[in-house]
C-alpha cells in the first residue's frame, strides 16, 4: 500500500483506501480500478493523492534511486554524533523514508514527462 | 568543572544587557502600559509606532511567511490585535536582538527563521490554537547564543574553536567555555525582559523539552523546530550536527511518522519560497 500524488497515478491502479472529499464524502471506494477518466474526474475534484495496493512506485531503485543516495549520504553527516542513540537512529529511518518517497515520486513524474513527449 | 566565581562572572557580564545598543526603550514603556489595564492597544500601539524604524521592521515580519495572513497588515494596532501582545513583544526583541546577530553570527537569523517556521508548523499540524505563539518562541529560541557572542566576544572565538576541532555541538562547547548553555542564557534574559511564562520555559528547556514543568509543549515544539530547520539545512545554528533530539518527544506530540512527512513536506515548500 502507498500513498502518491495523482500526478503519478494510472490507469489499472487499484484503490486501496477511499478516496475521500474534505468533508468526508467518499468518491471512489476502496478497491475500485482507477481509469484515465476516474483520475481526470478526481484531479478536476481537488484531490491530490490517493492510496493504492502494492508498490506502485518503486521507491529503491530506477532515477530517484541516485538523488536519494545524496540524501541518505546527507542524512549520515548529520546524524554522525549519533550513532549509539536508538531514539535517533529511529526518527532517521522516518526522515529517510520521506526523502525515499519524493525522490520516487520525482522519479516517476519526470519519466511520465518523457514518456509524454 | 568550572569554578563556580568563573560562571558567576560570565553570568554577570552577560546580565549587563543593557549596553547592548539595540535594544528599544520603547519596550521598556510598552511593557509598562501593558502592565496597566487600563491601557488600550491603541495607546501601546502609538507607543510602538514612535520608533518608525522598529514599527516598520514588526510589521515586515508580521507579514513575513512566518505568520501567513492573507491580507496585509498595515499598522501596529492592527497587528496587536491580531497576534496578541505578546508576540508583538517577542518581535519587538528579535528584530532589536538579531540585528547585532546579522553582523555576528552567520547563518543564526536564518536558522531563528526556518526554526520559527518548522515550530509554527508542527503547532498547526496537532492543532495548537495559538500557532503564533511557537513561532515566536522558535524566532527566539537560539537568542541566548548571540546576547552571549555579543557580550563575551573572547569566549565566543573559543567556543567556535571546539566546535571545529572537537566537532562538538555548540551547546556542549559552550557548557565547556562558560560553564552553562545558551538555554541557560535565555532563561535569564527572559527573567530580565519580563517575557510571560509560557515563552519563557519555551526558550529555556528547549534542549531537553521533556523536563519543562509548566509548559512542555511549548519547549516540545520548539526542540523539533530546531530539528527540522537543521535537516532542511535552513541557515546555521552555530554547528553543522542535527540537533538532539528527546527520547519519545515526537510521540508525546503525537507526530506520527505519517504527520511528520506531512509536516516535512509542507515545510520544504515554504523553505523553498524562502530561498
Amino acid at each position: 500500500m502507498q500513498k502518491i500524488a495523482l500526478e503519478v497515478a494510472g490507469p489499472e491502479m487499484v484503490v486501496a483506501k477511499p478516496v475521500t472529499r474534505e468533508d468526508g464524502v467518499v468518491l471512489v471506494a476502496a478497491g475500485a480500478v482507477l481509469t484515465p477518466a476516474l483520475i481526470s474526474r478526481l484531479d478536476a475534484m481537488g484531490v491530490g493523492e490517493v492510496v493504492v495496493e502494492g508498490d506502485a512506485l518503486d521507491t529503491g531503485a530506477g532515477g530517484g534511486a541516485e538523488a536519494l543516495a545524496g540524501k541518505v549520504e546527507h542524512l549520515e553527516y548529520l546524524f554522525r554524533n549519533f550513532k549509539d542513540n536508538p531514539y535517533m537512529q529511529q526518527v532517521k529511518g522516518v526522515v529517510r523514508d520521506y526523502f525515499a518517497q519524493k525522490c520516487a515520486l520525482a522519479a516517476a513524474v519526470q519519466s511520465r514527462r518523457d514518456g509524454d513527449t | 568543572m568550572m569554578p563556580e566565581d568563573l560562571r558567576t562572572k560570565h553570568k554577570g557580564q552577560i546580565l549587563a544587557v543593557k549596553d547592548l545598543p539595540t535594544l528599544p526603550g520603547v519596550l521598556h514603556e510598552v511593557a509598562a502600559l501593558f502592565e496597566n489595564p487600563a491601557s488600550s492597544t491603541d495607546q501601546i500601539g502609538k507607543a510602538i509606532a514612535k520608533d518608525q524604524v522598529l514599527s516598520a521592521k514588526v510589521l515586515k515580519m508580521v507579514n513575513s511567511p512566518i505568520y501567513g495572513f492573507p491580507g496585509r497588515i498595515g499598522s501596529i494596532q492592527h497587528a496587536l490585535v491580531l497576534l496578541g501582545f505578546n508576540v508583538i513583544r517577542g518581535l519587538i526583541i528579535s528584530t532589536s536582538v538579531f540585528d547585532v546577530m546579522n553582523a555576528n553570527m552567520k547563518g543564526l537569523w536564518e536558522h531563528s527563521l526556518g526554526c520559527a517556521m518548522a515550530s509554527s508548523a508542527v503547532a498547526r499540524s496537532i492543532g495548537c490554537p495559538d500557532p503564533e505563539l511557537y513561532a515566536v518562541a522558535g524566532l527566539l529560541h537560539d537568542f541566548g547564543k548571540v546576547v552571549a557572542a555579543v557580550q563575551l566576544p573572547e569566549s565566543r572565538a573559543a567556543i567556535d574553536n571546539l566546535v571545529r576541532e572537537r566537532d562538538l555541538t555548540y551547546r556542549q562547547a559552550e557548557l565547556e567555555v562558560l560553564g552553562f548553555g545558551h538555554d541557560r542564557v535565555n532563561m535569564w534574559l527572559s527573567s530580565y525582559w519580563n517575557l510571560p511564562p509560557n515563552l519563557k520555559e519555551g526558550l529555556a528547556c528547549h534542549h531537553r523539552p521533556m523536563s519543562a514543568s509548566y509548559y512542555p509543549k511549548v519547549a516540545q515544539v520548539v526542540h523539533v523546530g530546531d530539528f527540522l530547520a537543521r535537516l532542511f539545512g535552513v541557515g546555521s545554528g552555530g554547528d553543522d550536527q542535527i540537533s538532539a533530539l528527546d527520547d519519545g518527544v515526537l510521540e508525546a506530540l503525537q507526530v506520527t511518522p505519517d504527520r511528520l512527512h506531512a509536516i516535512m513536506g509542507g515545510l520544504e515548500r515554504e523553505f523553498a519560497e524562502l530561498i
